[in-house]
């Protein structure tokens, strides 16, 4: 089983802040999440994939620099994802 | 007025003395305003044989070519001057609406000399220019001030100390509109030494566009990118910045217990989102801008403004406090006293941890935040230890043999970021011109929030190349000024083409970051003129030598030396960070040191 906490905006889709499901991959818990749950995967998907700025946390680390939505997880394993507060930019670096 | 007033107002308080001299356009050109033109007449005016707190010492009130002109967040501005905390040049900016009103003054800067032989106040309006006896305002709060001076946001503006800045403590800010702080590395002391209380402004001329149609597109422009990204349409208005807490907790990079730990078990009970559902009244905003950060708050025993992320995370975290209602207490406090949110909180929680080894004798205790209103107090008015700890973390903790407890790089306290669990934050803490500082660019951008993409918070290597950027950028956009938020939606190239509408002169993106280096090389001369090294460019060993014990950065110190090295390289400095002739002739800095 995995613990998955919500944040921000995503909380009013939930009844709850935390909850729990489980999963090989990440991708899998998540659609299981959202499986009764229609529009809090309109508000974490956008055709299939994380909407940009969409943040998702395997104990702390970003699934951007595993695998994204094919991360494997352990049992008792935290997953959090928070709403997107931060984007827009397009600062350049050299 | 066309994005420049074209004048500087220049006030000597020992002889009474008020003129006005031209703005210089190459200065203007090079520097913008606000923290660039700051540094540059700093540069002039203020030597390494001048102490912060004597009459020698200047304060710079400085806007710059958006101030007031209506582009979003177009209403801060900046006070420069030497910091009597660090002793290094300092720049600390604000919002609100009285910058904006200084600015329809007719004056780009207002440059504040000697010491008034009695509490004064200086007022500024269309009927002219004075100093005012101040002595019954002497002693007064922020909010008592602000009231007796007639703040009305439709057309006068209050900016003063409050007892903190008038009994010189070393963390106390300058406030304005009320709520609005000054507040980093102690300008509050420096206009307390100057008997200066409080500087009114009213003004009326118009900031306008020499290009109305080209200014006017931008204008919609910028609103457009800045209503369409979720931070600023968004988060903000929701949660404020505090939106962050559970963010920055969930990674292992909360300090908590004065960077004991890096996640605190009572973060959800501060966060954003557990503000927005029991103390928020309502959302506020400075003068022009859509983004609303602002949280009017309530509790059962009083009301004000924020608390905001910073803020939150000093009384709390940092000190062991999961009672929100006290923390915004304790900020509202801060505000009345005319303190800085940060480094008060950073300093009672080196003072909790330093009572807790028996370095102290005190009650103060991680969680106590039965004391925490009567702390700040006394370190408002001086009073036993409170004195101790008017003079900032560093000097308190090294009076009492320990000043690796003291959590600040250059004497300023860190702010809500631990590095072990951000590697490039922790190069920008060590590198700040004015000491430890997440004003001075900041990497929960890249590190954290994807913005505009992620690297791996726990690598180093690259990372000098990012944090140089972000600190160039954030010299800019001081210099323009607007808010950082703002830029967090709307790119340097909105504010070039915004420039250039407003002034007629041509400015582009890459101008801006230029003057961005510019003004950061500048104040690194500055600090290496007062006599700062590479030595310097350092943080507390805590953050060098012991590993985070638990959480998602467990293991991790910062590792610094080799991030500083390739960031001298990068900046075209030499190995002793110091910048390169080479570099300042392409800065065209080179005249100021030759």
């Amino acid at each position: 089983m995995n613990v998955i906490k919500l944040f921000g905006s995503f909380r009013q889709y939930s009844p709850a802040p935390v909850i729990e499901a489980s999963g090989e991959t990440v991708g899998a818990v998540l659609d299981s999440l959202c499986s009764e749950n229609p529009e809090l995967r309109t508000a974490i998907f956008e055709d299939r994939q994380l909407r940009p700025h969409v943040r998702v946390m395997v104990d702390g680390r970003d699934i951007e620099l595993s695998a994204g939505l094919d991360t494997p997880l352990a049992a008792g394993q935290s997953i959090a994802i928070f709403p997107p507060i931060a984007g827009g930019s397009h600062r350049r670096w050299r | 007025m066309e994005g420049w007033a074209g004048k500087i107002l220049d006030i000597d308080l020992t002889s009474g003395e008020i003129s006005s001299h031209p703005l210089d356009r190459e200065m203007a050109r090079l520097f913008l305003g606000g923290r660039g033109l700051g540094a540059r007449l700093l540069w002039d005016l203020v030597g390494p044989e001048v102490k912060p707190l004597s009459p020698e010492n200047v304060l710079i009130f400085a806007t710059g070519p958006l101030t007031a002109s209506g582009v979003q967040t177009s209403n801060r501005f900046s006070v420069s001057t030497k910091s009597p905390l660090t002793g290094t040049i300092l720049d600390a900016n604000s919002g609100g609406w009285w910058g904006m009103r200084f600015k329809r003054t007719g004056y780009d800067a207002l440059i504040v000399r000697g010491r008034a032989p009695q509490p004064s106040l200086i007022e500024i309006g269309p009927e002219g220019i004075a100093i005012q006896d101040a002595a019954h305002l002497w002693g007064k709060t922020v909010s008592e001030t602000t009231e007796l001076l007639g703040q009305n946001n439709n057309r006068r503006n209050v900016l003063c100390i409050g007892p903190a800045g008038e009994n010189l403590s070393l963390v106390s800010a300058i406030m304005n509109d009320g709520h609005r702080s000054l507040a980093r590395g102690g300008p509050g002391a420096v206009m307390g030494s100057k008997n200066l209380k409080a500087i009114v402004t009213v003004g009326t001329e118009k900031n306008q566009a020499q290009n109305p149609d080209q200014f006017k597109f931008m204008l919609y422009e910028t609103g457009k990118i800045i209503k369409q990204s979720p931070l600023t349409s968004k988060a903000l208005p929701q949660f404020g910045t505090a939106a962050v807490m559970n963010v920055v907790n969930e990674i292992g990079a909360l300090p908590t217990r004065n960077f004991q730990q890096s996640q605190f078990e009572g973060a959800e009970a501060i966060s954003g989102e557990r503000m927005t559902e029991t103390i928020l009244v309502k959302k506020q905003a400075c003068w022009a801008c859509p983004i609303s950060c602002t949280r009017i708050t309530k509790t059962d025993r009083a009301e004000g403004e924020g608390p905001e992320y910073e803020s939150t995370w000093a009384f709390g975290a940092q000190c062991g406090i999961d009672d929100l209602p006290l923390i915004a207490e304790a900020n509202y406090l801060c505000n009345d006293l005319g303190l800085d949110t940060i480094s008060v909180g950073s300093s009672i929680g080196c003072a909790m941890e330093m009572a807790d080894r028996g370095l102290v004798d005190s009650e103060l205790r991680f969680g106590r935040g039965d004391l925490l209103y009567e702390t700040i107090s006394d370190i408002a008015y001086r009073r036993g230890m409170g004195a101790e700890l008017a003079e900032g973390s560093y000097r308190f903790a090294a009076k009492h043999g320990a000043p690796e407890l003291s959590m600040s790089a250059k004497k300023l306290e860190l702010p809500a970021y631990d590095p072990r669990g951000m590697q490039g934050q922790g190069l920008l803490y060590a590198t700040s011109n004015r000491g430890g500082c997440h004003m001075r660019g900041n990497m929960l951008g890249p590190e954290v929030l994807a913005l505009p993409r992620l690297v791996d918070r726990l690598a180093t290597q690259g990372k000098s190349g990012i944090v140089a950027v972000h600190q160039d950028t954030s010299a800019a956009v001081d210099s323009l000024v607007v808010c950082k938020f703002a830029n967090m939606a709307a790119t340097e190239e909105h504010f070039a083409r915004l420039l250039t509408a407003l002034s007629g002169l041509p400015f582009t993106a890459q101008d801006l970051s230029q003057v961005g280096e510019r003004v950061w090389n500048l104040e690194r001369l500055y600090n290496l003129r007062e006599g700062f090294t590479a030595a310097d460019d350092t943080l507390p060993e805590r953050l060098l030598t012991e590993p985070v014990s638990a959480g998602p950065s467990a293991g991790f110190t910062v590792k610094l030396a080799p991030m500083l090295q390739e960031y001298y390289e990068f900046r075209g400095w030499d190995e002793q960070g110091v910048p390169l002739p080479e570099t300042l002739k392409e800065l065209e800095l080179d005249t100021l040191v030759s």
